[in-house]
């Protein structure tokens, strides 16, 4: 069932086996793997079923570091949570970006891809990918020539993409209220946590509506669901006079916080008009409606033996502006806002003298899905880099408050001296490649060729925040355990890219989704013992 | 953000840089350094061209690049970092193995096959930002040293 807090009122403490904070990717994927459990578990929520702008503004923030928009925009807060938003773009972490590797300092899951590979090929259905496919058989199927990259330094990527729009929250909201053992509670922030008094364990959460109805919720296990930087404020949330926040015991609650750095790192000219490169690098389509994009991909080789980050790109190709396609569609726009150009006539004119290229370039659009639609003027080459892992990059809390009385969130965002480095060696590498092979010539972004210290740092963020509750082994250097449960307690668990020690270049939602799979799994087993164990 | 976060001190890998306001822009390009045929843009002029090093037949340059002006900024660029290039007698060695081709096709043939070479080895200069074989960098910079602009 959904209900709102608002009109259920204040009352006796919900009682559950589990209780799910955020309903967001991991916090519904881990509510739809308990649905005929046996289980009962509440789902709370922050938000309504749609978007609002009073419950938006909890997750106001001060910014503090690199630019980091996705603070407030980035994140959303209602039912469905930041998957409202999700381009839907899919791919796992790769195998080296679960290792120790020795030249990224703090890097390294106590987990490894092969222990997520079960879980990566059940999160294809949460995500709507349908079944597999091996990467030659996508391009085989696509028609799409692999072009000779040098295989030490570089690699064609493939990204599938979820169908568009994919949001949590619409997709999977009626299975949800019809499931039996699943409250899902809307309109209700966690605003207290209760523990013990050894602190080793939750008794019981209270939340509350920005109108002031309160309820508590007693649970076996928690989960924390909210993303990178709402996981890290709720834990440290908790501290007081007499004790560190929970989970925090070591300072580590909130650092590490990463984000991957996105921008242009490099311009491809080429003086023919539908280069060969605009089918090859290009977001594409299937005749089962899937869509695809390929890019390139720094290979595990370069990333070892030159001591650099992760890193992916793909192309933004310019379209020419002047070109008759570039005018029927200005015409197009302007038609659908109910406007007549000005200058409609010199428009039409321009698209009849290039009438063949405008019929070719809808011909291309309708059979392929091919992007772009006008001739290209530039191919702009933007990266992806995977943010070293900087115990300085952090999330603390700021002394303002918001409508609840709680302490909103600073951030501070930091880059290293190696992505900079990466970016460089990445763009300079995929020039090479692409002169050799023919494709163009590239410029690099100058801040990337002048000297360090001159330029300001030319990559901005993606939204894709993560790493503030790491996972380690060790509780000394990480927040949660290899099974997402906070070190030092029996029943408070983190779920979401917060638990990620490192992102690689992927983007976040699949190996959140993976790693939701997985823990609801482990869940399963240790809520059954709970009960066992249970007077 | 202030700090050391925003800075590396990498220069691995890669020529130097040129900076400074010379830098020819992606309109300036556009029209494909890939097939040799530079853009047309505006450069400052260099010294005046002594006879005996004009060894490189205007009329061939003409023919395979249209107009030499974009060679001529990118050759600047480039021996302002690379000043143990400034020797024209040491790049017509390094590219053409010391005999200049006296038409068209002689030059073409050698550029290209010079530019495969360079490919094959990875030797790439960066230039104003843009990427350029060793070999296509030291033909600019010998249009610079040499070759009255056209």
């Amino acid at each position: 069932m959904i209900e709102d807090l608002r009109q259920l009122g204040g009352g006796a403490p919900i009682a559950c086996d589990l209780c799910l904070i955020g309903a967001g990717a991991a916090g519904i994927t881990l509510a739809r793997e308990f649905i005929g459990s046996g289980l009962t578990v509440s789902l709370v929520e922050s938000g309504g079923l749609d978007f609002d702008s009073q419950t938006q503004a909890l997750y106001a923030g001060k910014n503090v570091g690199l630019p980091e928009h996705g603070v407030d925009i980035g994140r959303l807060r209602f039912f469905g949570g930041t998957t409202n938003h999700w381009g839907g773009r899919c791919t796992p972490l790769a195998p080296l970006d679960f290792a120790v590797r020795s030249w990224i300092p703090h890097s390294g899951w106590p987990i490894s891809r092969d222990d997520l590979e079960s879980f990566y090929r059940r999160a294809r259905d949460v995500c709507g990918l349908g079944a597999p496919y091996s990467d030659a058989d996508i391009l085989s199927a696509l028609d799409i020539q692999e072009p000779a990259l040098p295989p030490n330094l570089l690699r064609l990527k493939l990204w599938e993409h979820a169908p568009y729009p994919w949001s949590f929250g619409a997709i999977y909201r009626e299975q949800l209220r019809n499931a039996a053992d699943l409250r899902v509670l809307l309109y209700a922030n966690l605003t207290e946590i209760a523990t013990n008094a050894e602190r080793s364990a939750i008794s019981a959460i209270s939340v509350r509506s920005l109108e002031g109805t309160t309820r508590i919720i007693r649970a076996r296990c928690y989960v924390l669901c909210c993303g990178a930087i709402e996981n890290a404020r709720l834990l440290l949330s908790t501290a007081d006079e007499r004790a560190p926040a929970l989970g925090n015991r070591r300072d580590l609650v909130g650092r590490f916080y990463m984000d991957h750095f996105r921008g242009r790192v490099a311009t491809l000219v080429t003086a023919d008009p539908q280069p060969e490169i605009e089918a090859v690098f290009n977001y594409f389509g299937d005749p089962a409606q899937r869509l695809y994009q390929t890019g390139i991909e720094l290979s595990p080789e370069a990333q070892r033996g030159q001591s650099l980050l992760n890193a992916c790109a793909v192309f933004d190709y310019e379209g020419d502006p002047e070109s008759g396609i570039a005018e029927a569609q200005a015409i197009w726009r302007e038609l659908q806002d109910g406007k007549w150009a000005p200058d409609i006539g010199e428009k039409v004119w321009r698209v009849l003298r290039d009438l063949d290229g405008v019929a070719a370039m809808v011909r291309r659009r309708l059979s392929d899905d091919r992007h772009p639609v006008m001739p290209l003027k530039a191919g702009l080459i933007v990266s992806d880099i995977e943010q070293a892992p900087n115990p300085e990059s952090r999330v603390t809390l700021s002394n303002t408050r918001d409508a609840l009385g709680q302490r909103r969130v600073c951030v501070d965002w930091r880059a290293t001296a190696l992505e900079r480095r990466t970016a460089k060696h990445f763009a300079l590498s995929i020039g090479s490649a692409l002169l050799r092979l023919g494709f163009g010539r590239c410029r690099i972004e100058p801040w990337l060729v002048e000297p360090p210290g001159e330029a300001e740092f030319g990559l901005s963020e993606t939204y894709h925040q993560s790493g503030t509750t790491r996972m380690a082994a060790d509780p000394r250097l990480g927040v949660v355990d290899a099974d997402c449960r906070v070190h030092g307690m029996e029943n408070l668990y983190v779920a979401g890219s917060s638990v990620f020690p490192t992102g690689g270049h992927a983007n976040p939602t699949f190996t959140i989704v993976a790693l939701a799979l997985r823990l609801a799994d482990h869940l399963k087993v240790t809520l059954r013992q709970f009960a066992r164990a249970a007077p | 953000m202030s700090g050391p976060a925003r800075r590396d001190a990498d220069q691995r890998g890669f020529a130097q840089p040129a900076t400074g306001p010379l830098q020819p822009s992606r309109r300036d390009v556009v029209q494909a350094l890939a097939c040799w045929s530079l853009p047309v843009i505006g450069f400052p002029r260099v010294p005046p061209v002594a006879a005996s090093d004009a060894a490189i037949p205007p009329a061939a340059l003409v023919e395979i690049f249209g107009d030499t002006a974009p060679l001529r900024l990118l050759g600047l660029l480039y021996l302002r970092d690379h000043a143990r290039d400034a020797d024209p007698q040491r790049l017509r060695h390094a590219l053409f193995n010391g005999s200049t081709p006296q038409t068209a096709a002689q030059m073409a043939q050698s550029v290209a096959a010079r530019r495969v070479r360079d490919l094959a080895a990875e030797d790439i200069a960066i230039v104003g930002g843009w990427l350029l074989t060793r070999g296509e960098a030291q033909l600019c910079a010998l249009v610079a040293l040499t070759a009255a602009p056209t």
